[in-house]
Order: structure tokens, then sequence, then C-alpha cells
């Protein structure tokens, strides 16, 4: 006999009852003030919810009327009448190895997901986008940007001429979209350059200036750093990472989003940020990889591309002093828009040996 | 942890009123079982199993709650919450690439929330009470779908229309009188708590809610003051570190990012003592003033109490990388329940059910609403 409280479901009033299990049968009766229960219900129309340790064991039946056993050995008497086993589930939230499991292979899913399952899928995704859209892209791009950032340029013709005719020299047969560059000037970013998704390639005065050392014209190695430059970004442009690297930044965030949401606040937010930053470095390694081959295609010495890294870095370190760490500079220049360009320079120095 | 019988204290009576107070049986540790395996399982599922985590997760709070010798429960349809789920991704990704593709579509989107988010945040309420019981009976929502447009549109005009705006290139005027309108949120969150808390219904009984919008412009207020003295406080102490330190740090440009550091701090610190305080003086305003016939609530919830639990909570589970958090999410439940009491003078046996189908399918609403735009939690 198991002593448990009913509720009909048609008013609050708790009956205590008593139950008996037998023959594919529960038996409820009880006798409060103005009340008797006597009641007979098939088991098969009985459902046992999910048992948690000290919350009653609850039995729903089918005409919405419930059955709450809340001592533990009614309880334990309850789930052996009723053969209950624990489902897979169950077992697994009940013992600290399944949980332990779980920590374990969620940290192992989230890594593959990171290094192959986001990179894949936005290749995917990415092949799927007509060029149109990209070219749409970038026009929107470039119209948010002279809106708020930049003003028309102020070089001198000669440099740009100079410049236009690297990016001749240097554009691949293969190229996915017919390029052109961009002049712009703004005082907030320093030397940069910066492709858009419909082949425009941005390139700021300030860059000209410190490419040419404030010279009216540039030498031949200096043109040839710029075009190291182009290169870069024409590895950008030929991989389509500006497109992918926002196409995994939608994953990461859906990603972590759908997976955490009802388990993270605010913390999701950061492993979404490294991740992506991960991602980009990548994408600028495969770039300067592209660069290198490029150069060296179209016959310019493929240093040019470490001279000119080097270079923006002793122009950083004189404005800040070298002992800021990249990340945290202010300024919106080269070097730390473009991450981790150290172990870049580490990687192509291997390369030209 | 043995299983006491029937833990909540027998009714202390004087003739005519019981008071009655919820206990909470769960534990950290049982919960935190529960939902690492549940996290995992919606990893795996890419989503998809946080439907039936939910269920689970519902179950867990509410049948552990107990009132009176009877627990709560929950009662949702994992398929339902799921196919709310799809449609509220479905929902978010129009909204986040609106304005990628065009104004035009952009505005269609926009236009499109306004017209239907409201309907499905009170389908979210509807699915939510209808689903939750206690003794038998059912919860419900009774509140209209002229007042659930009422209510919801100048919130979502907050939310909606500073990217409209901007997507138009819209005069700095309109945003300016926008900003004004974010003056008006406390009165708006008056609102919304009202049009939840006039509506609910146990059985046949229909709340009361006498709790005017405008009183939510004082827990505003001092929880604005309590982040300016933490800012204060903050902001003296990082002064004097870079006063000490100044010759370490010539550089201004450094300087002024420590500054921007600082700032993210006092951010944080905002959010570690100005929200528990304003959550813990509008829960208790909110159902202090919500009762039914022959039943008052009561809560006294510590806003100094709160504001510690909630700041441990918060650091413990950034310093676990989160595995802290279902411990924290029950301490909070627990402390919650035992600053509230129901008193009744006639005790529950008379509460009527209302008799209708109790598994309707809200949703959709429920989708949406539980995703993210609006904390429907209460």
């Amino acid at each position: 006999m198991i002593a448990a409280h009913y509720f009909d479901g048609k008013n609050g009033q708790m009956h205590p009852v008593q139950l008996v299990l037998a023959h594919g049968k529960l038996h409820l009766h009880g006798t409060t003030i103005g009340s008797t229960i006597d009641k007979h219900v098939l088991l098969h129309q009985v459902q046992l919810a999910e048992p948690f340790a000290n919350a009653p064991c609850v039995l729903n039946m089918a005409d919405g009327s419930r059955c709450e056993i809340a001592a533990s050995q009614d309880k334990r008497a309850l789930l052996q009448a009723l053969q209950y086993h624990p489902g897979k589930i169950e077992k697994l939230q009940q013992h600290w190895q399944g949980a332990l499991a779980a920590v374990v292979l969620m940290v192992a899913l989230l890594f593959a997901a990171k290094q192959f399952g986001v990179p894949w899928l936005a290749e995917l995704i990415a092949q799927q986008v007509p060029l149109s859209l990209e070219q749409k892209l970038g026009q929107e791009e470039l119209k948010a940007l002279d809106k708020h950032l930049f003003e028309p340029s102020r070089a001198s013709t000669q440099l740009q001429q100079d410049a236009q005719q690297m990016l001749a020299k240097v554009t691949p047969k293969e190229s996915r979209m017919p390029l052109r560059l961009v002049f712009r000037k703004s005082t907030l970013v320093g030397p940069n350059a910066f492709a858009l998704p419909d082949g425009s390639i941005l390139i700021t005065d300030a860059m000209l200036d410190f490419i040419s050392q404030k010279q009216p014209a540039m030498t031949a190695n200096q043109r040839e750093m710029l075009a190291a430059v182009l290169a870069h970004e024409i590895g950008h442009l030929q991989a389509r990472h500006s497109l992918k690297s926002t196409i995994a930044a939608s994953l990461f965030a859906a990603v972590s989003w759908s997976m955490l949401g009802d388990f993270s606040s605010i913390a999701a937010a950061a492993p979404t940020l490294l991740l992506e930053m991960e991602f980009s470095r990548e994408m600028e390694t495969a770039a300067d990889d592209y660069a290198w081959g490029l150069l060296q295609q179209q016959g310019i010495p493929p240093q040019r591309l470490i001279e000119v890294f080097l270079l923006l870095e002793k122009l950083d370190n004189r404005k800040v002093g070298s002992k800021v760490p990249h990340w945290m500079r202010s300024s919106a220049d080269y070097l730390s828009t473009h991450p981790a360009y150290r172990e870049r320079v580490g990687h192509l120095e291997q390369r030209r040996q | 942890m043995p299983a006491a019988v029937v833990a909540s204290p027998s009714p202390s009576s004087s003739a005519e009123r019981h008071e009655y107070r919820p206990v909470f049986t769960g534990s950290g540790r049982e919960y935190f079982r529960i939902w690492i395996v549940n996290l995992c399982l919606s990893m795996v599922s890419l989503g998809a199993y946080t439907a039936w985590a939910k269920v689970r997760r519902m179950q867990y709070f509410y049948r552990n709650t107990q009132l009176a010798g009877a627990v709560f429960d929950f009662h949702g349809e994992p398929l339902t919450i799921f196919k709310g789920r799809l449609l509220a991704v479905v929902l978010l990704l129009l909204y986040h690439y609106a304005f990628g593709f065009s104004k035009i579509f952009g505005i269609v989107v926009v236009v499109f929330l306004l017209g239907f988010l409201p309907w499905m945040l009170r389908g979210a309420l509807r699915f939510s009470l209808r689903n939750s019981s206690y003794r038998g009976l059912r919860f419900d929502f009774s509140g209209g779908v002229l007042d659930a447009y009422l209510t919801y549109w100048p919130v979502l005009m907050l939310f909606l229309l500073p990217p409209v705006l901007l997507a138009i290139d819209a005069n700095d005027i309109w945003l300016a009188w926008l900003g004004l309108f974010y003056f008006a949120w406390p009165w708006m969150h008056g609102r919304l708590r009202a049009y939840q808390h006039r509506h609910l219904r146990y059985g046949t009984a229909d709340s009361r809610y006498t709790l005017a919008p405008k009183r939510f412009f004082r827990p505003y207020f001092y929880a604005l003051l309590l982040g300016f003295a933490a800012i204060l406080v903050g902001g003296i102490i990082t002064g004097l570190v870079l006063v000490s330190s100044r010759d370490l740090l010539g550089d201004t440009q450094l300087q002024a990012l420590l500054a921007m550091c600082a700032a993210l701090l006092f951010a944080y610190l905002i959010y570690l003592f100005s929200i528990p305080y304003l959550q813990a003086r509008i829960f208790n305003m909110a159902w202090n003033h919500t009762d039914f016939a022959h039943l008052k609530i009561y809560s006294e919830l510590p806003a100094p109490g709160y504001i510690a639990l909630l700041a441990k909570n918060t650091i413990l589970t950034i310093f676990t990388l989160g595995l802290y958090r279902p411990f924290g999410v029950v301490h909070a439940w627990r402390y919650r329940l035992r600053h509230m009491r129901i008193e009744t003078s006639t005790g529950f046996a008379h509460w009527q059910g209302s008799g209708k189908a109790s598994n309707l399918a809200q949703a959709a609403g429920e989708g949406v609403a539980d995703a993210h735009i609006i904390d429907l939690s209460w």
C-alpha cells in the first residue's frame, strides 16, 4: 500500500489516498471528510513523470487527475511496482561519470566545430552566393565607409599612378573579377589597405605616404612593396574571405546561441569572439601565401612582403612605444587590424629559405 | 539528502488565515547533472534538443517547488516547443539580415515583426501558463489581443526603430527624439508587467493587480544611483592607480586605453549591482500587488542579499567557465522562494478547475518569446 495525494483535476482539494497496483490496474482509495475516492485506472493509461531525487513522484492520469507520492519509502515502492527502469538519459543524469563524459564530449565537439565544421560550412555557403551579391555588398560597404570614415583622397597624381601601375603588374590572369583601386583619406585610420567584396582595393593616403616615405614618387623597391600589399589583398579577394568571414561569424553566433541559449548569458559572447579572431588569423596566413606565390609569378621579389610588414612595425613602435602589445594600440593601422603579423612574418621567412 | 515527508510547515492559522511558505526541494548537485547532460545533448543535436531540455528544466524546478503539501508541474510538449523555436530562428535571421539586402526588405521585415510579435508574445504567455499547474488545476492567461498590441508596441518600437532610422539615413534629430523615448522605459516596463500580472488565472479565478506602471520609475532611479555610486568608487580607485603609475606609463595613448578598460569595468559593475537591485525590487513590487480572491501573495526579497547572491553566482560562473551556472540558478530560485509567502483565508480545496482542454498549442508564440527578445519568466 502506497500513500499518495490525489487531485481530481476539477478542484484544488487534496485527497490522501492509498495506492494498490496489481494486474495491470491502479486502484486508488481513500476517505476524507465529505468525500470518498475509489478509483480504478488501467496502468497503461497512467503516465509516470520523470522522477527526481527529492520531488514527489507524479502519476498523471488520462482524465487530467494526478497523484503525488512524497515519502521516500512510498516512492521506492511505487517505482518497484511499476517496474520502472530509468531511460538512457535518466541514467546518464544520475551518475557523475555521465556528466563528466558529457563535458569532455562537449569540449571535443566545440573544437571540431571550430576547426572543421564552421570553415567547411562557410565555404559551402559562400559557393552559393552569386557574384552580383558580392558586388552589391561591396558598393554598400564603400558608401557606408565614405559616409562615416573617409574623405576624398589628396594623394598626388604621381603616387596614384604608381599605385595603378603596380596593380596592373600584379593582377593575375585568373582574377575572379575586375580589380580597381580606390584612394581615400582618413585622419582616424593610419596607413591601411583593404579589399572590398566587389573588387575594389581601398588604399589610404597615409599608406601611400608611408611607402613613398613622403617623397613625390616611389622608388622601384617601394613600388614593389606596394605591389606586395596589393597582392595580399588580392589574395583575400580570390578566396572570398570577407564573405566567408561574415558567414562564419553568423555561424559561430548561431551555433553558440542555439546550443547555449538556455544555459548561458554574456559568457557565450567571449568564445565566439575568440573563434572569429582565430578564423581570421588563418585567412590572413592564406592571403600571405597567395601573395607570395603571386609576386613570384609576376616577377616581383616576394620578400617585399616581409619588408613592408617590418617597416610598418617600426612606424608603429615609434608612435606608441614598443612595450605596448599590438592588440592594445588604439590606432587602426595596418598591423593592428591584421592579427598575428609576427607569426606571419616568421611563416613567410620560412618560405623564403 | 533524504526526502522529507511534506516539508512545508503545516498552516499556521489564526482562525481564518492560513499562511504557507513555498519550499524548494531540489539541489545544485542534482541539477548540475541534469544540466550538463542536457547541454551536451543540445550541442550534439545542434540545438534541436533544447526543447526537450527546457521541458525537463521546467519540470525539475516546478516539481521541486512545494507549497502546502503539493507541488507545481509543467506540461508543455517538447515537439510543440521545438516547432516554436524553429520559427524563432527564422525570425531572428530575418531580423539580423533585414537591412543587409535592401532597405525595402528591411522595412518589410520590421513591419512584419511589429505586426506579429505582440500576438506571438501573448501566445507565449498563454502557452507558458496553460502548461503550468498546481494541484491538478491549470493556470491561464486572459490578456486580450488589443491589450497586447498596446502594451508591446512601445517596447518593440524602441528596439526595432533604431536600425530602421539608421538604414533610411534619418536626420540625427529623429535619433535624438528616439533617445528621449528611452527615458520612458521604466513606465513601459511597468506596463509590460501589468499586462502579465493583471490577466493571470488559476483554475477559474482571475488575478487582481494594483500597481500603477509609473511606480517603476523609483526602483530604476535608485538602481541608477547605485550604478553611479559603484562607478564613483571604481573611478576613484582607477584614478589613484593611474596617477601613481604615471611614470611607468608616460604614453597618453596607453592611458587612454586603460581608461577604456576602466569604462568596461564600470559597465560590468553596473551589471553586478544595479541589475540585481532592480530585479529584486521589481519582483517584490509586482508580486506584492498581485492577488486572487481570498489569496494574497507576499514577496520580501531583500535587495542587498539578492545582489550579493547574484554577484557571487556571476563571479563563480566566470571562474568555472560556466560550470557553476546550474548551482547559481538553483540558489537564486531557492532564495526567491524563501522570501515569498502565500496567505489564504480558505485554503486551496475550493479552487475550481476551468475544465478547458489543457494542451492548446500556442507553440509559435512560446518559441519566439523564449528565444531572446523578451524575457517572460516570472
